[in-house]
Protein backbone atom coordinates (compact mmCIF):
# COMPACT_ATOMS: atom_id res chain seq x y z
CA UNK A 1 0.00 0.00 0.00
CA UNK A 2 2.79 2.38 0.91
CA UNK A 3 4.61 1.38 -2.24
CA UNK A 4 1.46 2.12 -4.27
CA UNK A 5 1.15 5.54 -2.67
CA UNK A 6 4.81 6.22 -3.34
CA UNK A 7 4.49 5.41 -7.05
CA UNK A 8 1.22 7.31 -7.33
CA UNK A 9 2.90 10.34 -5.78
CA UNK A 10 5.92 9.95 -8.04
CA UNK A 11 3.72 9.75 -11.15
CA UNK A 12 1.79 12.82 -10.03
CA UNK A 13 5.04 14.74 -9.55
CA UNK A 14 6.31 13.63 -12.95
CA UNK A 15 3.03 14.58 -14.54
CA UNK A 16 3.04 17.99 -12.89
CA UNK A 17 6.62 18.60 -13.85
CA UNK A 18 5.68 17.47 -17.33
CA UNK A 19 2.89 20.04 -17.48
CA UNK A 20 5.24 22.75 -16.26
CA UNK A 21 7.82 21.76 -18.90
CA UNK A 22 5.10 21.61 -21.54
CA UNK A 23 4.27 25.22 -20.86
CA UNK A 24 7.96 26.11 -20.73
CA UNK A 25 8.38 24.53 -24.12
CA UNK A 26 5.32 26.28 -25.53
CA UNK A 27 6.40 29.53 -23.94
CA UNK A 28 9.88 29.30 -25.44
CA UNK A 29 8.46 28.23 -28.81
CA UNK A 30 7.24 31.78 -29.28
CA UNK A 31 10.79 32.98 -28.76
CA UNK A 32 12.14 30.36 -31.14
CA UNK A 33 9.98 31.79 -33.87
CA UNK A 34 11.71 35.09 -33.33
CA UNK A 35 8.41 36.85 -32.85
CA UNK A 36 8.93 38.64 -29.62
CA UNK A 37 12.52 38.47 -28.53
CA UNK A 38 15.37 40.87 -29.08
CA UNK A 39 18.35 40.35 -31.36
CA UNK A 40 19.08 39.00 -34.81
CA UNK A 41 17.06 36.31 -36.52
CA UNK A 42 17.21 34.77 -39.95
CA UNK A 43 14.48 32.92 -41.79
CA UNK A 44 14.29 30.93 -44.98
CA UNK A 45 10.81 30.30 -46.34
CA UNK A 46 9.79 28.50 -49.48
CA UNK A 47 6.44 28.60 -51.23
CA UNK A 48 5.59 26.41 -54.21
CA UNK A 49 2.41 26.95 -56.20
CA UNK A 50 1.21 24.85 -59.09
CA UNK A 51 -0.90 26.86 -61.54
CA UNK A 52 -2.17 24.05 -63.72
CA UNK A 53 -5.91 24.52 -63.86
CA UNK A 54 -7.34 26.90 -66.48
CA UNK A 55 -10.56 28.64 -65.53
CA UNK A 56 -12.76 30.99 -67.46
CA UNK A 57 -14.87 33.29 -65.27
CA UNK A 58 -14.55 30.85 -62.37
CA UNK A 59 -15.45 27.71 -64.33
CA UNK A 60 -12.84 25.07 -65.04
CA UNK A 61 -12.22 24.53 -68.75
CA UNK A 62 -10.17 22.04 -70.71
CA UNK A 63 -6.44 22.60 -70.56
CA UNK A 64 -4.21 23.24 -73.54
CA UNK A 65 -1.19 22.22 -71.50
CA UNK A 66 -0.20 25.68 -70.27
CA UNK A 67 1.03 25.78 -66.68
CA UNK A 68 3.23 27.60 -64.21
CA UNK A 69 5.15 25.92 -61.40
CA UNK A 70 6.17 28.82 -59.21
CA UNK A 71 8.81 28.58 -56.51
CA UNK A 72 9.72 31.55 -54.34
CA UNK A 73 12.41 31.23 -51.70
CA UNK A 74 12.37 34.08 -49.20
CA UNK A 75 15.59 34.94 -47.37
CA UNK A 76 14.65 37.07 -44.39
CA UNK A 77 17.31 38.54 -42.11
CA UNK A 78 15.82 40.56 -39.29
CA UNK A 79 16.63 42.40 -36.13
CA UNK A 80 14.44 43.01 -33.12
CA UNK A 81 15.52 46.19 -31.34
CA UNK A 82 13.34 45.19 -28.42
CA UNK A 83 10.52 42.80 -27.72
CA UNK A 84 8.15 45.36 -29.16
CA UNK A 85 9.95 46.66 -32.22
CA UNK A 86 11.83 44.99 -35.05
CA UNK A 87 12.59 45.14 -38.75
CA UNK A 88 12.99 42.45 -41.40
CA UNK A 89 14.35 42.49 -44.92
CA UNK A 90 12.64 40.06 -47.27
CA UNK A 91 14.73 39.03 -50.28
CA UNK A 92 12.81 36.66 -52.56
CA UNK A 93 14.48 34.42 -55.10
CA UNK A 94 12.04 33.42 -57.84
CA UNK A 95 12.11 30.35 -60.05
CA UNK A 96 9.23 29.63 -62.41
CA UNK A 97 8.89 26.81 -64.87
CA UNK A 98 6.09 27.33 -67.36
CA UNK A 99 4.42 26.74 -70.68
CA UNK A 100 2.33 29.43 -72.33
CA UNK A 101 0.63 29.35 -75.73
CA UNK A 102 -0.11 32.76 -77.11
CA UNK A 103 -0.11 35.04 -80.13
CA UNK A 104 2.76 37.40 -80.63
CA UNK A 105 1.76 40.54 -82.51
CA UNK A 106 4.03 42.70 -84.61
CA UNK A 107 3.62 45.68 -86.89
CA UNK A 108 5.41 44.03 -89.75
CA UNK A 109 3.36 40.92 -90.40
CA UNK A 110 0.73 38.47 -89.22
CA UNK A 111 0.78 37.46 -85.53
CA UNK A 112 2.60 34.26 -84.76
CA UNK A 113 1.11 31.67 -82.46
CA UNK A 114 3.86 30.24 -80.32
CA UNK A 115 4.09 27.71 -77.54
CA UNK A 116 6.84 28.75 -75.14
CA UNK A 117 8.15 26.26 -72.60
CA UNK A 118 10.82 27.86 -70.49
CA UNK A 119 11.89 29.00 -67.05
CA UNK A 120 12.06 32.43 -65.50
CA UNK A 121 14.24 33.05 -62.51
CA UNK A 122 16.02 35.76 -60.58
CA UNK A 123 15.78 38.13 -57.70
CA UNK A 124 12.27 39.24 -56.86
CA UNK A 125 11.11 42.46 -55.26
CA UNK A 126 12.81 42.96 -51.89
CA UNK A 127 10.80 44.42 -49.02
CA UNK A 128 11.67 46.12 -45.75
CA UNK A 129 9.06 45.53 -43.08
CA UNK A 130 8.78 46.97 -39.60
CA UNK A 131 6.99 45.30 -36.69
CA UNK A 132 5.45 46.96 -33.67
CA UNK A 133 3.87 44.90 -30.89
CA UNK A 134 0.84 46.83 -29.73
CA UNK A 135 -0.28 44.11 -27.31
CA UNK A 136 2.08 41.72 -25.60
CA UNK A 137 0.67 39.77 -22.68
CA UNK A 138 2.61 36.61 -21.99
CA UNK A 139 2.39 34.28 -19.07
CA UNK A 140 3.37 30.67 -18.66
CA UNK A 141 -0.13 29.31 -19.26
CA UNK A 142 -1.51 31.82 -21.71
CA UNK A 143 -0.51 34.70 -23.90
CA UNK A 144 -1.62 37.05 -26.61
CA UNK A 145 0.56 39.11 -28.92
CA UNK A 146 -0.72 41.54 -31.53
CA UNK A 147 1.75 43.01 -34.01
CA UNK A 148 1.29 45.78 -36.53
CA UNK A 149 3.33 45.44 -39.70
CA UNK A 150 4.15 48.09 -42.26
CA UNK A 151 6.71 48.19 -44.99
CA UNK A 152 7.80 49.03 -48.48
CA UNK A 153 8.40 46.71 -51.39
CA UNK A 154 11.13 47.87 -53.77
CA UNK A 155 11.23 47.31 -57.54
CA UNK A 156 14.36 45.17 -57.42
CA UNK A 157 13.09 42.28 -59.54
CA UNK A 158 13.49 41.88 -63.27
CA UNK A 159 10.54 43.20 -65.29
CA UNK A 160 11.35 42.19 -68.88
CA UNK A 161 8.16 40.11 -69.03
CA UNK A 162 5.99 43.05 -67.98
CA UNK A 163 7.66 45.36 -70.47
CA UNK A 164 7.03 42.84 -73.24
CA UNK A 165 3.37 42.46 -72.23
CA UNK A 166 2.87 46.23 -72.25
CA UNK A 167 4.59 46.42 -75.65
CA UNK A 168 2.18 43.80 -77.01
CA UNK A 169 -0.71 45.92 -75.71
CA UNK A 170 0.66 48.98 -77.50
CA UNK A 171 1.03 47.05 -80.78
CA UNK A 172 -2.47 45.56 -80.49
CA UNK A 173 -3.92 48.98 -79.68
CA UNK A 174 -2.36 50.40 -82.84
CA UNK A 175 -4.14 47.81 -84.97
CA UNK A 176 -7.56 48.97 -83.80
CA UNK A 177 -9.39 52.10 -84.89
CA UNK A 178 -8.96 54.82 -82.25
CA UNK A 179 -11.54 54.60 -79.47
CA UNK A 180 -12.39 50.93 -80.06
CA UNK A 181 -13.37 49.49 -76.67
CA UNK A 182 -11.27 46.47 -75.82
CA UNK A 183 -9.43 44.87 -72.94
CA UNK A 184 -5.80 46.00 -72.58
CA UNK A 185 -4.80 42.33 -72.47
CA UNK A 186 -7.07 41.54 -75.44
CA UNK A 187 -4.05 40.44 -77.44
CA UNK A 188 -3.48 37.44 -75.16
CA UNK A 189 -5.33 34.14 -75.43
CA UNK A 190 -3.26 32.30 -72.83
CA UNK A 191 -4.29 31.50 -69.29
CA UNK A 192 -0.72 32.29 -68.27
CA UNK A 193 -0.04 36.00 -68.60
CA UNK A 194 3.45 37.38 -68.88
CA UNK A 195 3.13 39.59 -65.80
CA UNK A 196 2.46 36.46 -63.74
CA UNK A 197 5.87 35.11 -64.73
CA UNK A 198 7.75 38.28 -63.96
CA UNK A 199 10.07 38.07 -60.92
CA UNK A 200 9.59 41.80 -60.30
CA UNK A 201 6.63 44.15 -60.40
CA UNK A 202 8.53 47.31 -61.31
CA UNK A 203 6.63 49.23 -58.67
CA UNK A 204 7.09 50.63 -55.18
CA UNK A 205 4.34 49.06 -53.11
CA UNK A 206 3.07 49.44 -49.58
CA UNK A 207 2.66 46.46 -47.27
CA UNK A 208 0.42 46.63 -44.22
CA UNK A 209 -0.59 43.92 -41.81
CA UNK A 210 -1.76 42.77 -38.43
CA UNK A 211 -0.81 39.50 -36.77
CA UNK A 212 -2.43 37.85 -33.79
CA UNK A 213 -0.78 35.03 -31.83
CA UNK A 214 -2.73 33.73 -28.87
CA UNK A 215 -2.48 30.58 -26.78
CA UNK A 216 -4.13 28.92 -23.86
CA UNK A 217 -2.39 25.95 -22.36
CA UNK A 218 -1.78 23.57 -25.30
CA UNK A 219 -4.16 25.39 -27.63
CA UNK A 220 -3.43 28.37 -29.77
CA UNK A 221 -5.03 30.56 -32.42
CA UNK A 222 -3.02 32.53 -34.92
CA UNK A 223 -4.32 34.93 -37.55
CA UNK A 224 -2.94 37.57 -39.85
CA UNK A 225 -4.25 40.17 -42.23
CA UNK A 226 -2.03 41.54 -45.01
CA UNK A 227 -2.79 44.27 -47.49
CA UNK A 228 -0.59 45.05 -50.48
CA UNK A 229 -1.10 48.54 -51.85
CA UNK A 230 0.16 48.46 -55.41
CA UNK A 231 1.38 51.35 -57.48
CA UNK A 232 2.22 51.65 -61.16
CA UNK A 233 5.57 50.60 -62.55
CA UNK A 234 6.60 49.93 -66.16
CA UNK A 235 3.13 51.16 -67.25
CA UNK A 236 1.65 48.18 -65.39
CA UNK A 237 -0.11 48.20 -62.04
CA UNK A 238 -0.89 44.97 -60.23
CA UNK A 239 -4.24 44.99 -58.44
CA UNK A 240 -4.22 45.53 -54.69
CA UNK A 241 -4.22 42.32 -52.69
CA UNK A 242 -5.88 41.39 -49.41
CA UNK A 243 -4.89 38.23 -47.60
CA UNK A 244 -6.51 36.95 -44.40
CA UNK A 245 -5.35 33.69 -42.87
CA UNK A 246 -5.44 31.87 -39.58
CA UNK A 247 -6.95 29.13 -37.54
CA UNK A 248 -6.80 27.11 -34.36
CA UNK A 249 -3.99 24.76 -33.42
CA UNK A 250 -2.72 22.48 -30.73
CA UNK A 251 0.68 21.51 -29.37
CA UNK A 252 0.87 17.77 -30.02
CA UNK A 253 4.27 17.22 -28.42
CA UNK A 254 5.77 19.40 -25.74
CA UNK A 255 9.15 18.43 -24.51
CA UNK A 256 11.70 20.47 -22.59
CA UNK A 257 13.80 20.65 -25.76
CA UNK A 258 11.24 20.67 -28.55
CA UNK A 259 7.59 21.14 -29.48
CA UNK A 260 5.44 19.97 -32.36
CA UNK A 261 2.17 21.70 -33.18
CA UNK A 262 -0.60 21.21 -35.70
CA UNK A 263 -2.80 24.00 -36.98
CA UNK A 264 -5.80 24.06 -39.27
CA UNK A 265 -5.38 27.17 -41.37
CA UNK A 266 -7.90 28.87 -43.63
CA UNK A 267 -6.77 31.45 -46.16
CA UNK A 268 -8.86 34.08 -47.93
CA UNK A 269 -7.11 35.88 -50.74
CA UNK A 270 -8.49 38.47 -53.11
CA UNK A 271 -6.62 40.34 -55.85
CA UNK A 272 -8.10 43.29 -57.68
CA UNK A 273 -7.88 43.72 -61.43
CA UNK A 274 -4.54 44.81 -62.87
CA UNK A 275 -4.13 47.97 -64.92
CA UNK A 276 -2.18 48.17 -68.15
CA UNK A 277 -1.38 51.65 -69.44
CA UNK A 278 -3.88 52.94 -66.89
CA UNK A 279 -6.71 50.73 -68.15
CA UNK A 280 -8.25 48.02 -66.01
CA UNK A 281 -8.09 44.49 -67.42
CA UNK A 282 -11.10 42.21 -66.93
CA UNK A 283 -8.83 39.26 -67.61
CA UNK A 284 -7.06 39.61 -64.27
CA UNK A 285 -7.99 39.45 -60.60
CA UNK A 286 -9.33 36.60 -58.53
CA UNK A 287 -10.69 35.61 -55.14
CA UNK A 288 -9.89 32.30 -53.51
CA UNK A 289 -10.44 30.35 -50.31
CA UNK A 290 -7.91 27.76 -49.20
CA UNK A 291 -7.82 25.30 -46.33
CA UNK A 292 -4.95 23.20 -45.12
CA UNK A 293 -2.87 21.85 -42.27
CA UNK A 294 0.27 23.45 -40.92
CA UNK A 295 2.89 21.76 -38.79
CA UNK A 296 5.13 23.75 -36.48
CA UNK A 297 8.30 22.57 -34.82
CA UNK A 298 10.59 24.31 -32.37
CA UNK A 299 13.92 23.19 -30.97
CA UNK A 300 14.95 25.05 -27.84
CA UNK A 301 14.35 28.75 -28.02
CA UNK A 302 16.50 29.45 -31.08
CA UNK A 303 15.20 27.24 -33.87
CA UNK A 304 11.76 26.83 -35.35
CA UNK A 305 10.43 25.27 -38.54
CA UNK A 306 7.07 24.98 -40.18
CA UNK A 307 5.47 23.33 -43.16
CA UNK A 308 1.98 23.40 -44.58
CA UNK A 309 -0.27 23.07 -47.57
CA UNK A 310 -3.18 25.09 -48.91
CA UNK A 311 -5.84 23.34 -50.93
CA UNK A 312 -8.25 25.58 -52.85
CA UNK A 313 -11.87 25.32 -51.78
CA UNK A 314 -13.37 28.07 -53.93
CA UNK A 315 -11.75 30.09 -56.69
CA UNK A 316 -13.49 32.86 -58.55
CA UNK A 317 -11.44 34.48 -61.30
CA UNK A 318 -11.97 37.04 -64.04
CA UNK A 319 -11.45 36.12 -67.66
CA UNK A 320 -9.22 33.22 -68.64
CA UNK A 321 -6.50 32.39 -66.14
CA UNK A 322 -4.58 29.45 -64.81
CA UNK A 323 -5.35 29.22 -61.09
CA UNK A 324 -3.60 27.32 -58.27
CA UNK A 325 -4.11 23.57 -57.95
CA UNK A 326 -2.41 23.61 -54.57
CA UNK A 327 0.21 25.50 -52.58
CA UNK A 328 2.84 24.07 -50.28
CA UNK A 329 5.08 26.11 -48.04
CA UNK A 330 7.72 25.57 -45.43
CA UNK A 331 10.64 27.26 -43.75
CA UNK A 332 12.76 27.71 -40.68
CA UNK A 333 13.93 30.52 -38.41
CA UNK A 334 17.18 30.79 -36.52
CA UNK A 335 17.47 33.24 -33.64
CA UNK A 336 20.91 34.41 -32.64
CA UNK B 1 -69.94 13.31 -54.28
CA UNK B 2 -69.60 12.08 -57.86
CA UNK B 3 -69.30 15.64 -59.07
CA UNK B 4 -66.58 16.24 -56.60
CA UNK B 5 -64.90 13.04 -57.62
CA UNK B 6 -65.15 13.96 -61.33
CA UNK B 7 -63.72 17.40 -60.63
CA UNK B 8 -60.94 15.73 -58.82
CA UNK B 9 -60.16 13.46 -61.79
CA UNK B 10 -60.27 16.45 -64.17
CA UNK B 11 -58.00 18.36 -61.82
CA UNK B 12 -55.63 15.41 -61.71
CA UNK B 13 -55.60 15.30 -65.50
CA UNK B 14 -54.80 19.00 -65.68
CA UNK B 15 -52.11 18.50 -63.08
CA UNK B 16 -50.84 15.51 -65.04
CA UNK B 17 -50.83 17.61 -68.20
CA UNK B 18 -48.88 20.39 -66.50
CA UNK B 19 -46.41 17.84 -65.13
CA UNK B 20 -45.98 16.36 -68.62
CA UNK B 21 -45.47 19.83 -70.10
CA UNK B 22 -43.07 20.78 -67.34
CA UNK B 23 -41.19 17.50 -67.77
CA UNK B 24 -40.55 18.33 -71.44
CA UNK B 25 -40.06 22.07 -71.19
CA UNK B 26 -37.98 22.15 -68.00
CA UNK B 27 -34.96 20.28 -69.36
CA UNK B 28 -35.43 21.99 -72.76
CA UNK B 29 -35.19 25.40 -71.15
CA UNK B 30 -32.17 24.28 -69.16
CA UNK B 31 -30.45 23.08 -72.34
CA UNK B 32 -31.36 26.26 -74.19
CA UNK B 33 -30.10 28.32 -71.30
CA UNK B 34 -26.85 26.33 -71.31
CA UNK B 35 -26.42 27.11 -75.01
CA UNK B 36 -26.59 23.45 -76.05
CA UNK B 37 -28.90 24.23 -78.97
CA UNK B 38 -27.30 27.56 -79.77
CA UNK B 39 -26.43 27.85 -83.42
CA UNK B 40 -22.74 28.32 -84.04
CA UNK B 41 -22.21 31.58 -85.89
CA UNK B 42 -21.05 31.37 -89.47
CA UNK B 43 -17.43 32.47 -89.77
CA UNK B 44 -17.52 36.04 -90.89
CA UNK B 45 -14.86 38.63 -91.63
CA UNK B 46 -16.09 41.93 -90.22
CA UNK B 47 -13.89 44.15 -92.29
CA UNK B 48 -10.50 44.59 -93.90
CA UNK B 49 -8.77 47.93 -93.72
CA UNK B 50 -5.50 49.52 -94.62
CA UNK B 51 -2.94 50.18 -91.91
CA UNK B 52 -0.27 52.63 -92.95
CA UNK B 53 1.17 52.08 -96.39
CA UNK B 54 2.33 48.47 -96.23
CA UNK B 55 -0.18 46.64 -94.04
CA UNK B 56 -3.81 45.61 -93.92
CA UNK B 57 -5.77 44.46 -90.88
CA UNK B 58 -8.47 41.80 -90.99
CA UNK B 59 -11.08 41.92 -88.22
CA UNK B 60 -13.36 39.05 -87.16
CA UNK B 61 -15.04 37.45 -84.16
CA UNK B 62 -14.50 33.88 -83.02
CA UNK B 63 -16.67 31.48 -81.04
CA UNK B 64 -15.42 29.49 -78.08
CA UNK B 65 -14.05 26.00 -78.63
CA UNK B 66 -13.66 26.32 -82.42
CA UNK B 67 -10.46 26.44 -84.43
CA UNK B 68 -10.23 29.16 -87.08
CA UNK B 69 -7.90 29.57 -90.02
CA UNK B 70 -7.61 32.85 -91.86
CA UNK B 71 -6.70 31.87 -95.39
CA UNK B 72 -5.65 33.88 -98.42
CA UNK B 73 -5.41 33.54 -102.15
CA UNK B 74 -3.63 35.97 -104.46
CA UNK B 75 -5.28 34.95 -107.72
CA UNK B 76 -8.69 33.42 -108.16
CA UNK B 77 -8.53 30.75 -110.85
CA UNK B 78 -10.60 31.77 -113.88
CA UNK B 79 -14.03 30.14 -114.05
CA UNK B 80 -14.08 29.03 -110.44
CA UNK B 81 -15.05 30.72 -107.23
CA UNK B 82 -11.82 29.57 -105.67
CA UNK B 83 -13.64 27.60 -103.04
CA UNK B 84 -12.36 24.22 -104.10
CA UNK B 85 -9.26 25.12 -106.01
CA UNK B 86 -7.01 23.96 -103.14
CA UNK B 87 -4.77 26.96 -103.60
CA UNK B 88 -5.75 28.70 -100.38
CA UNK B 89 -2.94 29.19 -97.88
CA UNK B 90 -3.17 29.71 -94.17
CA UNK B 91 -2.19 33.17 -93.02
CA UNK B 92 -2.87 32.42 -89.35
CA UNK B 93 -4.41 29.47 -87.53
CA UNK B 94 -6.20 30.32 -84.29
CA UNK B 95 -6.46 27.40 -81.86
CA UNK B 96 -9.71 26.84 -80.00
CA UNK B 97 -10.04 28.86 -76.83
CA UNK B 98 -12.68 28.44 -74.12
CA UNK B 99 -14.09 31.92 -74.73
CA UNK B 100 -15.37 34.11 -77.58
CA UNK B 101 -12.89 36.61 -78.85
CA UNK B 102 -12.27 39.30 -81.42
CA UNK B 103 -9.17 39.11 -83.58
CA UNK B 104 -7.33 41.73 -85.56
CA UNK B 105 -4.76 40.10 -87.78
CA UNK B 106 -2.16 41.94 -89.79
CA UNK B 107 -0.99 41.10 -93.29
CA UNK B 108 1.58 42.69 -95.58
CA UNK B 109 0.43 44.44 -98.74
CA UNK B 110 2.60 42.50 -101.12
CA UNK B 111 0.19 42.32 -104.04
CA UNK B 112 -2.32 44.58 -105.73
CA UNK B 113 -5.10 42.32 -104.54
CA UNK B 114 -5.55 39.41 -102.16
CA UNK B 115 -8.63 37.37 -101.24
CA UNK B 116 -9.33 36.25 -97.67
CA UNK B 117 -11.63 33.64 -96.21
CA UNK B 118 -12.22 32.25 -92.76
CA UNK B 119 -12.29 28.51 -92.27
CA UNK B 120 -13.64 27.03 -89.04
CA UNK B 121 -13.74 23.60 -87.42
CA UNK B 122 -15.78 22.00 -86.06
Amino acid sequence: MNRRLFFAGLLTLLALSGVACDLCAIYSATDARGESSGGFHFSVAEQFISFGTPRFEGKEVSSNGDFVDSSITHLVPGYNFSERFGVSLNVPVVYRSFQRSDFRYSLTGPPVFEVQRDTESGLGDAALIGRLAVLDLREMKRGIVVNLLAGVKFPTGDTDRIRDEVEQTIIFDSLLPPGTPHDPLGHSVSGVHQHELSPGSGSWDGIFGVTLNSRWDRWFFNAQVQYYLRTEGEDFEFGDELLVSGGPGVYLITDKRYTLSLQGAAVYETMARDRVLGRKSDRTGMTAWYLGPQLGFTWGDRFSAQAGADLPLVISNNGFQNVPDYRVHGGFTLRF
Amino acid sequence: MQFNSGQSVQSDRRAGGRAWWAAIMGPLLVLLNAGVFAWAAEPHIDHVELLGTNLVTIHFDTDANRTYALQYLDHLPAGTNGASSGAWSNLTVIPATPFNNHYVLVDNRTNQHRFYRLSVTP
